[in-house]
């Protein structure tokens, strides 16, 4: 082993592809930030740290939960033994994961103040995590700079003069972030659906009803893609994205799906038994077929205004 | 830069000094997230640059860069005098720019690496990844090898690290090459 003069501070912020930990220098706290095949360091020397601030919440675990849901909704239409087997080994998975986010406590935001910078500990993730860190850290970045009360320095920076003060001081201009388009690719999915049911329902052709599981599929992960990002959209956007995701949500239960609902899974079912047909039939009604074009060339036409309307607002 | 106080680390809202003596419990008065604030006397000091002094008599030492301004300490390395701008203090050492540069090339001061490669994390993908499509291991288990050897005393990570990860590669890429062979006996045996 390489004699190293650091010591652990934190365990490892696992993302995908990489991971962020803290480690205890001599007179400095390393930040590494490993990309598995290149670590990358960022120092800061203790004695030019002014503060670390740790804010409790931050994201949570979205989407163990909703894997979860699916496995349960899975499990429970399912009928085959293989796709029981199937979805209960992934929920075990997603419900272990959930289980171990809570075990693991709140989350938390960290940074790291110096004179010119500021600095977002991502490997300091937990509150516990963050107690831990400050715990180790304080001492060491004490003993370099010395102990003041907290009452102490802030009164010294409230004799400061109050045009240095962030308050006063001027602000960089806003970044305008350019709107995605996600939005308008789920608009466009529903325009398509629908357009294939319409196609299957005039022609001969079956393979456009056997298209039909994979978009409704799309449409629900892009449905809650598009939500996920719609904080900067206008209050019509994400109504009317909101609606369009109920729709979605509701279809097969409800509004076209009552009978294409076990149409489908009976096709799945004949899917997963043997060799799946290449020209799926959905045993539903052309008044439910014609309900289920209906609401997406609707709601389709009404989102891609809306977002038109929404871009050439922010253009001007 | 000046000082620009403590901000929130949830919303960036500024933190007024009131609430810093604040024990854990604390709550951002825009966000209202729980807070934890923990400031250092660095955080009072202002950032003053130290200014060259200019040279006052014709027999003072001056800088080796800026024959203008008074030496202030020479290089530890090549002997050149400072001024004030030109010296670059790290840890245990005082160097000229022309000397920091070359330290920082040749990899000399471990606490300037801004980055390092992790050639046994590289030598291990090299041995594994390729074997999920089986054929490109007849070129890359050799070159594992090569890595191996070509790397074994390069620096690593700055971190503890055992070498671990080299020798699993290499018992791999030694399978891996032991298979084809294995293989390739079995093959020409089948055709004669």
């Amino acid at each position: 082993m390489t004699g190293s003069q650091y010591r652990r501070l934190t365990g490892k912020n696992r993302t995908w592809t990489a991971f962020s930990q803290a480690w205890l220098g001599d007179d400095h706290l390393l930040i590494v930030n490993s990309m598995r095949l290149v670590e990358r360091y960022q120092r800061f020397a203790f004695s030019d740290i002014q503060a670390i601030i740790v804010s409790e919440g931050g994201r949570r675990t979205f989407w163990q939960p909703l894997l979860l849901l699916v496995c349960v909704l899975g499990g429970v239409t399912a009928r085959s033994t293989f796709g029981r087997g199937f979805f209960a080994v992934i929920g075990v998975f997603a419900l272990a994961s959930v289980i171990l986010d809570i075990a693991r406590g709140p989350r938390c935001s960290c940074v790291l103040q110096t004179a010119v910078s500021r600095e977002r500990l991502l490997a300091v993730s937990r509150m516990r995590t963050a107690r831990a860190f400050l715990a180790a850290i304080v001492p060491a970045i004490e003993a370099v700079q010395g102990s003041v009360a907290a009452e102490d320095l802030a009164a010294q920076v409230a004799m400061m003069p109050q045009t240095t003060l962030a308050a006063s001081a001027p602000q960089p201009p806003a970044i305008d972030r350019p709107l995605g388009y996600t939005p308008e690719v789920l608009f466009g999915l529903l325009m398509l659906d629908s357009l294939l049911v319409f196609v299957a329902l005039r022609s001969t052709v079956g393979v456009a009803f056997g298209l039909l599981p994979t978009i409704y599929f799309a449409e629900f992960l892009i449905g809650i893609l598009a939500l996920v990002q719609s904080r900067r959209r206008s209050t019509t956007s994400v109504a009317v994205l909101i609606a369009a995701f109920l729709c979605i949500v509701i279809d097969p239960f409800a509004l076209s799906g009552i009978s294409a609902w076990p149409g489908l899974v009976a096709v799945f079912q004949q899917a997963s038994s043997g060799t799946p047909p290449w020209n799926m039939q959905i045993a539903a009604s052309t008044t439910t077929l014609l309900l289920a074009v209906g609401w997406r060339t609707a709601m389709a036409i009404t989102g891609l205004a809306v977002c038109h309307f929404e871009r050439t607002a922010r253009a001007h | 830069m000046g000082f620009e106080g403590i901000v929130c680390s949830a919303c960036s809202q500024p933190l007024p000094p009131e609430i810093w003596p604040a024990a854990e419990g604390l709550h951002c008065l825009s966000c209202n997230a729980r807070i934890l604030v923990k400031v250092f006397p660095a955080l009072t000091l202002s950032n003053i640059v130290s200014v060259p002094q200019p040279v006052g008599a014709e027999q003072e030492a001056s800088c080796f860069f800026h024959p203008q301004n008074r030496a202030a300490t020479p290089c530890e390395e090549c002997g050149r005098f400072l001024c004030s701008l030109c010296t670059l203090e790290i840890p245990g050492k005082t160097l000229c720019p022309i000397c920091f540069e070359a330290n920082l090339r040749g990899r000399k001061i471990q606490n300037l690496e801004a980055s390092r490669t992790l050639h046994d994390s590289v030598a291990l993908a090299l041995a594994t990844l390729p074997a999920l499509l089986f054929w490109p291991v007849l070129l890359t288990a050799p070159l594992t090898l090569f890595w191996i050897v070509r790397h074994w005393n390069s620096p690593g990570s700055i971190l503890p690290r055992t070498r671990a990860r080299f020798y699993l590669a290499g018992v791999i890429a030694l399978s891996q090459i032991g298979f084809i062979v294995v293989l390739i006996v079995a093959i020409l045996r089948v055709r004669r």
